[in-house]
């Protein structure tokens, strides 16, 4: 076995899980101070400098929370299904590239995991895969607002599986490759080079699918606060709760630098430049998110159902055939 | 097969498994658990035990829904290896994609005109 | 060598967690342990190097039909006291087993006896999708046109069961 390999892998995941868990953190206090801005309040103010401690308070009060099972859950799935929510958002970290290779100490590092050649399709089945953590959550939990929200959010994931499925095809029908490096070389050449801009619609789909895998707001029915309590996470308390929550906001993260790499062109050409210019693609990507919470409603189930299978679906399927017939001719 | 490949996806695995599972020792960090019976009740808005179990038969349509998914997922599918091949199989290669779209394509057709989508 | 061993824990996984499929009494746990039968096998044809095979056991068994059974159970509303009382279970099980045992023996030994053919598809580190592709859309054409009228056959098969029947209501 290859030793050298596998510290480098140990030390890339160690790095991406201390990252994004901590980037989870701060992402909830980006989002109370976002919101709170648009809403002409001020946010979390009292931990710390401007509420800054606030993420260390909410740690420690997550960490030692008393351990709560209700009664009529089947204990061992209710126990695991917030597992599978965390471990799946950070499995489809894998084949992604955070950043362009560097070399530190004389040593080239390549900042992801494994660059596997089906990579896109590896991301989207660990995406597939996570929905059984909700799933199985909610049917766990033996309380009727966990069960409605477990049907929709099923009913929501697997309709906007097929959108993001049939968007990202017409991008890699130019490209020609399923790894996430070569998508981002295609696009090497500058900003007239980017997907989003030969593949406008591709690049809105997934946006939009991009809402509904990550239960953001306009598609925020599995968790609807005000009928629903909260969805599939009712029951759960503590650290368990958390790490619906880390699994939640790190699948955030990652498909944001997913969209950045597949349509706006990711790190470029792989200067230090190109670095700051992806993070600050990611940032825009989870900015937006944020901002479309703060003014947007959520839709209905039933129009969200209506807007996958009869608008976007067969828009996604007219432009795979018109991408066919451009490449072609 | 290269070890360089499935190594990092074996380590990525066991990691992003059992740290999570390691989460689960919170339990012993704070307050024990008292284990009353009223703070096990199921949440109800305060209401306590309205339902026995919270099973409950749902409209058929998730159901359907799920079916049509399992169907179009096996047709993206297939889709994906020949999107990487476009450019090898020329005009054929699309007119045999666009057979297949179009029987699926039809497929959708009769799923509308058969209302099975209608949420209403 | 890390090739065998992860074989062999993979293969373990997978009959140990059909096992409990087939014997767990609640239909949710059986769901679970058929959640890992399926990753696990999904992880064997990663590590043959069918990168293909591999996504297409996730996404379409792992994270398709999987969801369509949990869907099945959550209608079926299957509670405690509705479950079959299955006194002999453990012994049904080891009775079964032993009975398709000498089956399995002729199986294995019929094919090991069998010519090996190298069906392996040329294949660029970790497996190649491209190369699926090519012979699917230049070799098996008409297969692959076929499986567009199977999929439109289960479609319409799907939508005309589960419709709602009107003289009924």
């Amino acid at each position: 076995m290859d030793t050298a390999l596998l510290v480098e892998t140990v030390i890339k995941i160690v790095v991406i899980l201390l990252v994004f868990s901590a980037l989870a953190g701060f992402g909830t206090y980006f989002e109370r101070k976002v919101l709170a801005f648009m809403q002409r309040r001020l946010g979390p103010m009292n931990v710390g400098p401007y509420g800054l401690l606030q993420i260390a308070a909410d740690g420690i009060k997550l960490f030692t929370k008393e351990d709560i099972i209700p009664a009529g859950v089947v204990p061992l799935i209710f126990k695991i299904a917030p597992v599978i929510t965390a471990a799946t958002a950070f499995m489809a970290a894998a084949a992604i590239p955070f950043l362009p290779s560097f070399t530190i100490f004389g040593y080239e590092v390549h900042p992801i995991v494994a660059d596997i050649n089906i990579g896109i399709l590896y991301v989207m089945g660990m995406m597939a895969v996570g929905l059984y953590g909700p799933l199985l959550g909610g049917l766990a939990s033996n309380n009727k607002y966990s069960l409605i929200s477990t049907a929709r959010a099923v009913a929501v994931f697997i309709s906007y599986e097929v959108v993001s499925g049939l968007a990202i095809l017409a991008p890699l029908m130019m490209v020609g490759s399923l790894s996430l490096l070569d998508i981002n070389d295609y696009q090497a050449g500058g900003i007239t080079h980017w997907i989003a801009f030969s593949q406008p619609v591709a690049f809105i789909l997934f946006w939009i699918a991009a809402f509904a895998e990550t239960g953001r707001t306009p598609f925020h029915l599995i968790a609807n606060d005000h009928e629903l309590i909260d969805g599939f996470g009712t029951e759960y308390s503590g650290m368990r709760w958390g790490l619906f929550f880390i699994g939640e906001y790190a699948n955030m993260f990652f498909i944001s630098f997913v969209m950045a790499i597949m349509f706006l062109g990711g790190y470029g050409d792989g200067s230090v430049a190109g670095a700051f210019a992806l993070l600050g693609k990611v940032a825009f990507f989870f900015f937006f998110f944020l901002w479309t919470r703060a003014a947007w409603p959520d839709v209905r189930p039933d129009q969200l159902m209506w807007l996958t299978w009869k608008v976007l679906m067969p828009l996604a399927v007219i432009n795979v055939v018109i991408t066919g017939f451009v490449l072609m001719f | 097969m290269n070890e360089q490949f499935y190594l990092p996806l074996v380590v990525i695995t066991i990691t992003t498994i059992a740290i999570p599972f390691l989460f689960h020792l919170s339990k012993y960090l704070g307050e024990k658990s008292m284990n009353t019976n009223n703070q096990n009740e199921v949440y109800e808005s305060g209401i306590q035990n309205t339902h026995k179990d919270s099973f409950e038969r749902f409209n058929v349509k998730y159901y359907l829904v799920a079916i049509i998914f399992v169907l179009f997922d096996v047709e993206i599918l297939f889709m994906f290896p020949w999107a990487l091949n476009l450019r090898e199989l020329g005009l054929f290669g699309l007119i045999e994609m666009f057979v297949f779209m179009g029987l699926l394509g039809a497929g959708l057709i009769y799923i509308y005109k058969k209302g099975a989508l209608k949420w209403t | 060598m890390l090739n065998e061993v992860l074989f062999y824990i993979l293969s373990a996984l997978i009959l140990v967690s059909a096992l409990v499929l087939i014997s767990a009494r609640r239909p949710i746990d059986a769901a679970l342990s058929f959640i890992v039968t399926l990753v696990s096998i999904a992880a064997l044809f990663a590590l043959q190097g069918s990168s293909f095979l591999f996504a297409t056991q996730i996404i379409i068994y792992a994270g398709a039909i999987l969801a369509l059974i949990l869907f099945i159970i959550m209608f079926l509303n299957i509670q405690d006291k509705n479950l079959p009382d299955e006194p002999h279970k453990k012994r049904d099980i080891t009775f079964s087993t032993l009975a398709v045992l000498p089956f399995t023996v002729v199986l294995i030994s019929l094919i090991n006896k069998s010519p090996l053919v190298d069906q392996a598809l040329p294949y660029d580190l970790f497996g190649g999708i491209k190369d699926i592709g090519s012979v699917i859309f230049n070799d098996y054409l008409l297969v692959f046109e076929l499986i567009s009228i199977l999929l439109l056959v289960s479609l319409i098969g799907a939508v005309s069961l589960a419709k709602e029947d009107k003289d009924v209501k």
